[in-house]
């Protein structure tokens, strides 16, 4: 039966070995379990990414990147973003120290930043279509963006769902089992692949789009 | 404690790394620091380090089993390859 933990008792025997090392079969499983899921998603992601840069060019009569993109408006978004990779390792690191409150608190300031990066990101597609008629099928290029970048943003909106649930659920016992415990770290890989496929869209769609590269 | 507390600020130090390469591949675009093709070979260069930086300080795969490293690795070669492929077939002349 799996062990329940508050503030005062954490809830491994040697907290530096959780997070690097799982302590059971099932955590290591899932772990591993994850970085293969990882390696698909950076497959599937790596395919949209080619054909964005295959199709940049090809704006039709729609407008071009340099036209669409504000690199303020970018770069807030990316600040926010990498700013939630932090408050997720910290949000780790917390649950290596058997900090309850300090995982529940990191893990809600993560799942803020993440809205705000949604919010911005909401904001940006709905400043395409409406003022620029950017729509997915104004050209190849549109396509192309909307399906990376949105399919992006998906990612970030399940990761946040993921987190909430998690975060709710610690709320509901007080506590956090050694399974719930893997599943914030493997919550928190899945965070910053997140991050790691950004750093790749903002600096391969929108910075070299700005350079109109 | 002491070892966690330093676990904590190695993490606000490449927090805070990861962001001053990134302030400068949005300034090095915003003032035009260099022409567009040592540019772009700049920003591939930033974001190669930063994934880098992601993959083994965030998600500790450089202190994981050997095994992860190497399925990722698999899998990364395969995002290459389909990424390359793709971009072939999408090709519009």
């Amino acid at each position: 039966m799996a062990k329940t933990t508050t503030m005062a008792e954490p809830f491994v025997e040697n907290p530096e070995l959780l997070g690097r090392v799982p302590l059971d079969l099932a955590g290591k499983n899932r772990i591993y379990g994850f970085w293969v899921f990882l390696a698909g998603e950076s497959t599937l992601f790596a395919s949209f990414i080619g054909a964005f840069l295959a199709l940049r060019h090809q704006v039709g009569d729609g407008p071009g990147a340099q036209d669409l993109f504000s690199l303020p408006l970018v770069a807030v978004a990316t600040v926010a973003l990498l700013t939630s990779s932090l408050t997720t390792a910290l949000a780790t690191h917390a649950l290596q120290k058997g900090s309850l409150r300090g995982v529940q608190r990191w893990i809600l300031v993560t799942t803020i930043l993440g809205e705000i990066f949604l919010g911005i990101q909401a904001y940006e597609f709905y400043e395409y279509m409406l003022h620029y008629g950017f729509g997915f099928e104004t050209s190849a290029f549109s396509s192309a963006f909307y399906t990376l970048v949105g399919f992006h943003g998906l990612h970030v909106s399940f990761g946040l769902f993921w987190l909430l649930s998690l975060l709710f659920n610690s709320y509901l016992r007080n506590g956090i089992s050694e399974e719930l415990g893997s599943r914030i770290f493997v919550a928190s890989l899945y965070w910053h692949f997140v991050d790691v496929v950004w750093v790749i869209i903002f600096s391969i769609v929108y910075l070299m789009g700005i350079l109109g590269v | 404690m002491a070892k966690s507390d330093a676990g904590t600020k190695r993490l606000l130090w490449w927090t805070a790394f990861m962001l001053i390469l990134t302030a400068i591949a949005f300034l090095a675009v915003g003032f035009g620091w260099l022409p567009p093709s040592p540019l772009v070979i700049l920003l591939l260069a930033l974001a190669a380090i930063q994934v880098v930086l992601q993959l083994a300080v965030f998600m500790h795969l450089d202190a994981s089993p050997r095994l992860y490293a190497f399925t990722y690795g698999v899998g990364l070669m395969f995002a290459v390859v389909f990424a390359v492929s793709v971009m072939i077939l999408s090709w519009a002349y």
